[in-house]
């Protein structure tokens, strides 16, 4: 993990649909400041949230993390929110204070932790808000919805990477009540708004049993304010594709049947959520917020060797609930073969990258 | 009471007096009939007298409990001859509900998710509250490609009539929608289905 | 933003203002001149205030509003009896001085979806109340207010929100006479409202007794009981076995924390007690362990062979973990 994000080179012409080519890769350096989910060479769900607090100088520096591929996702979400209205972007109507208060938290990390590309100058609440990396120059009054173009989550989201989702805290648990959500791994949000803590994760397997469920709830309840956490997860898709929704399903699901132990290095992605919940101060509501990233298995043999040894193992030897639930027990061998080809067993270290002696990118 | 494996899907509970409420409101359609019978039953004159009864003659099973409804001697007996229109029958008591009324509801699956979701747009919680399924265990569904709401499916494997797709009900529900979730079936493989077999919770 | 290390704010006192014989008001600004983390109605603030035995840490409503991240307002009574801390805020702090306190916290939210807000408070109880109505009303939404008070002396707090807000506001007792009911204030109420009680515990159990009798359900029913605020504990000491170090856990650290100051290192992932990384063995006891985490189960906290340092605590003479 070494790269400063003042040197990161933001590209503008990527793409993350089959329409647009698939126009994606990583750097080097994009690589190697990932959140790589895996500690251990066997992975099973876990209770794994912690403090929220810088860690390294990859994904883990800033409150919320921007990358080389900020222009391009910001492009992405524009479009999609385009081409399915009140499909991926929702709010129910008691949220409007919670909206100000993610608002407030994006614009304020963000012109904190990357002032050469944000600023955010404030007046009382006459505030101004420079994104550079956008062209945006904007002033608003904060708390008046009327001085924006937009509803102030849609308006910050959309000029920040990863979903957000914030939920409300009612009759003792967590319910859904808006979402910013163009990058769904195979859910809908407008099914799921209004659903609390435990319906919004009744289809995970063994989650419920497993007294994990519980222990977060009980845990998320007694968030308090500027204490954030974080917990990572995550998943493969087929191609770079980041908008995978529930909705667009029949758009997707067919490349699942596309891969196979040649092509599987290219096609298959390891699809990252670094998950930092945050409880927000005015409205008490809860924001979980997905930062999604996108590597392929061959990225990862090619800029971090150990942990794509590492992810070998822990497909390998993966139980086949998670397999089916997560979507793909049709090409999960094809994969496993073709990572294969890059596993020497030799011992790894165990741990997450950001923790002390945890699993690095290469080297021993 | 129903039992299932749905961790989404609403715990339905079995009608019986709330001694606690000071007002009963009892909405049922078709089937739900039954257990409205069995709960006024259950109540004490003074709870009797008390209570105000939303009743739909629409069913999906054909069954009508109106007459044996009419023996109680209730505040009132408002009867109704479609789903919608109890519906909005209950949406005008309750404006003019006063805290500590009790609602009842019983009926279709979708019947009460679409009451329910009048009884949550008053601020009614849970515990003012109880639900309890009669009759067919069809499901309401949700296309999650066209949006279009289906009544009483009662196979896993369907044709959506909104956007012709073959679509697998899964085991999940939303109340705020009051239906379960309908996907594709054959996302993967075109025309390669899952087993169709009877939805029987 | 306003802050310190281990996310505590630094405050500088801008001004005291003696607004009944035993309630200061006391403003608080940021002590670097940026702003204060903003908050939501009916939030609390934990103030560590200097004195004689040590630092007290209480925890005070803020009665400022929400909208205002410029300013703190708390009220704090004087009770000559109690634990110190009042009097060591009336007595020892002054214009100008720099506390420090925690990151406001809330407890005690409004709902966001009643149709209607009924406040029912007496005494120095109003003091969330102030921070709650301001925040219904820049929203639009509904509420009123009813409020007990000693005399005309102790009705200072009640005649501001009266003067500010008007009719939504009825006072009771101001003039030695007149009694709050709350029968009639809660009968007849419209569905989805919902009561709040800012008061003693005398005046919590009458209302919810009203309420319950009138059929309301007690999630339609808030009050926040001030005397589980703000304490963390009781001092205690630790033996860690394997260097044979001993350890003081002061009221303001958890178990962890003071291991880790100590310079030993603990295993923790949530320090929240959910995850269960941190559980530790326990060799030695004399006392009783607080469990306060969620993750050790009823037939582990009963036979106390195990504690959870991040969150949890002993009442004990003698305490030794094997770590
Ligand atoms: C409060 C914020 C949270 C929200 C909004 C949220 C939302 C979701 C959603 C929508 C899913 C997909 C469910 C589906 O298949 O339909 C999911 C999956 C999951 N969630 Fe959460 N979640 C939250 C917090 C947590 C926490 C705190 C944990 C654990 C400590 C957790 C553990 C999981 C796991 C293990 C999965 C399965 C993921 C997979 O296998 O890919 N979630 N969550
Ligand atoms: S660190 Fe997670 S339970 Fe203590």
């Amino acid at each position: 993990m070494t790269t400063a994000p003042e040197t990161t080179a933001f590209k503008t012409n990527e793409t993350y649909t089959p329409e647009g080519d698939y126009q994606f890769r990583n750097s080097a350096e994009g690589v190697r400041r990932l959140p790589f989910p895996f500690p251990d060479d066997d992975y099973m769900y876990s209770m794994n949230l912690e403090p929220h607090v810088p860690a390294g100088d990859g994904a883990l520096r800033a409150a919320f993390d921007i990358d080389e591929h900020y222009v391009s996702e910001c492009a992405h979400r524009d479009q999609m929110l385009r081409d399915m209205p009140g499909v991926h972007y929702l709010a129910l109507p008691h949220m409007m204070e919670a909206q100000w208060d993610l608002l407030e938290l994006i614009f304020e990390s963000y012109a904190r932790d990357f002032p050469e590309q944000f600023t955010l100058t404030k007046n009382g609440n006459e505030w101004r808000w420079q994104n550079r990396l956008l062209g945006i120059d904007d002033s608003f009054t904060f708390g008046d919805p009327a001085t924006l173009p937009m509803d102030p989550m849609e308006y910050a989201t959309r000029q920040a990477q990863g979903e957000f989702v914030v939920l409300e805290e009612k009759d003792n648990t967590l319910v859904i009540g808006a979402g910013m959500t163009t990058q769904r791994a195979d859910y809908s949000l407008k099914f799921n708004l209004g659903m609390s803590f435990f319906e919004f994760h009744g289809p995970v397997p063994k989650l419920h049993d497993m007294g994990i469920l519980d222990r977060a709830l009980k845990f998320l309840l007694r968030m308090k304010p500027g204490h954030p956490v974080r917990r990572v997860n995550w998943s493969l898709t087929v191609n770079p594709r980041l908008e995978t929704s529930v909705e667009t399903l029949p758009e997707w699901a067919p490349d699942r049947a596309t891969v196979d132990s040649e092509n599987a290095g290219e096609k298959v992605y390891l699809r990252i959520e670094l998950q930092p919940l945050h409880r927000l101060p005015r409205s008490n509501a809860i924001v979980f917020p997905v930062r999604t990233y996108l590597v392929s298995l061959a990225e990862l043999v090619q800029h971090a060797p150990n942990w794509a040894k590492r992810i070998h193992r822990a497909l390998a030897s993966l139980d086949h609930e998670l397999v089916d639930y997560k979507g793909f027990h049709r090409y999960h061998a094809a994969a496993v073969e073709w990572l294969s080809q890059y596993d020497d067993g030799a011992p790894l270290a165990t741990g997450y990258p950001w923790a002390p002696d945890g699993i690095q990118p290469n080297g021993q | 009471m129903l039992i299932t494996g749905i961790k989404s899907r609403p715990v339905y509970d079995e009608l019986t007096p709330m001694a606690s409420g000071l007002n009963h409101l009892a909405a049922a359609q078709g089937s739900g009939g039954k257990p409205l019978v069995r709960l006024l039953q259950a109540m004490t004159p003074d709870q009797l007298a008390a209570t105000d009864v939303l009743y739909s003659t629409e069913s999906f099973t054909g069954q009508n409990y109106l007459a044996e409804l009419q023996q109680f001697k209730v505040r009132n007996l408002a009867v109704f001859t479609t789903n919608a229109d109890a519906v909005r029958g209950l949406d005008a008591s309750l404006a003019d509900a006063k805290m500590g009324t009790r609602l009842y509801l019983s009926g279709s699956e979708g019947f009460i998710g679409t009451s329910m979701q009048v009884a949550t747009s008053y601020g009614m919680n849970r515990d003012e509250v109880l639900r309890e399924q009669a009759g067919s265990s069809a499901r309401r569904v949700w296309c999650a490609h066209c949006g279009h709401y289906s009544e009483n499916v009662t196979h896993r494997v369907f044709t959506c009539p909104g956007c012709e797709l073959n679509l697998i009900v899964r085991d999940h529900y939303s109340g705020r929608l009051a239906a379960f979730q309908g996907v594709k079936a054959d996302g993967e493989v075109p025309g390669e289905m899952p087993d169709n077999e009877e939805l029987d919770t | 933003m306003s802050e310190s290390q281990h996310g505590a704010l630094k405050l500088r006192v801008k001004s005291i203002e003696a607004v009944t014989p035993e309630i200061n008001r006391y403003t608080f600004c940021p002590a670097d001149d940026s702003w204060l983390p903003p908050f939501s109605g009916g939030s609390h603030l934990t103030v560590l205030i200097p004195s004689e035995e040590g630092t007290k840490r209480n925890a005070y409503s803020l009665m400022s509003s929400p909208y205002d991240t410029s300013q703190y307002q708390i009220a704090v009574r004087r009770v000559d009896d109690g634990k110190g801390g009042s009097l060591a805020m009336h007595n020892n702090v002054r214009e100008g001085d720099v506390l420090l306190a925690g990151i406001p916290a809330n407890l005690f939210p409004v709902s966001k979806h009643a149709r209607h807000h009924v406040f029912i408070a007496g005494g120095v109880g109003i003091t969330p109340v102030f921070a709650q109505v301001e925040e219904l009303s820049l929203k639009g939404s509904p509420f009123e207010l009813h409020l007990a008070v000693r005399g005309p002396d102790h009705a200072a707090l009640g005649c501001e929100l009266k003067e500010r807000f008007g009719d939504q506001v009825t006072l009771y007792g101001h003039d030695g006479q007149s009694r709050l009911n709350t029968m009639e204030i809660l009968a007849g109420r419209p569905l989805g409202t919902h009561a709040y009680i800012c008061g003693p515990t005398r005046m919590i159990d009458d209302v919810v007794t009203s309420a319950h009798s009138l059929g309301w359900s007690d999630a339609n029913i808030h009050f926040e009981r001030f005397e589980d605020l703000g304490s963390t504990g009781d001092p205690f000491s630790v033996t860690l076995a394997r260097s044979g170090a001993v350890i003081e856990v002061s009221p303001e650290q958890s178990l962890l924390e003071a291991v880790e100051e100590a310079g030993h290192k603990l295993p923790y992932l949530c320090r929240g007690g959910a995850c269960g990384e941190c559980e530790t063995e326990v060799l030695e006891l004399d006392g009783t362990i607080d469990h306060r985490d969620d993750w050790l189960s009823e037939s582990d906290r009963a036979t106390c062979k195990l504690i959870m340092p991040c969150v949890s605590r002993a009442t004990c003479t003698k305490l030794v973990i094997n770590a």
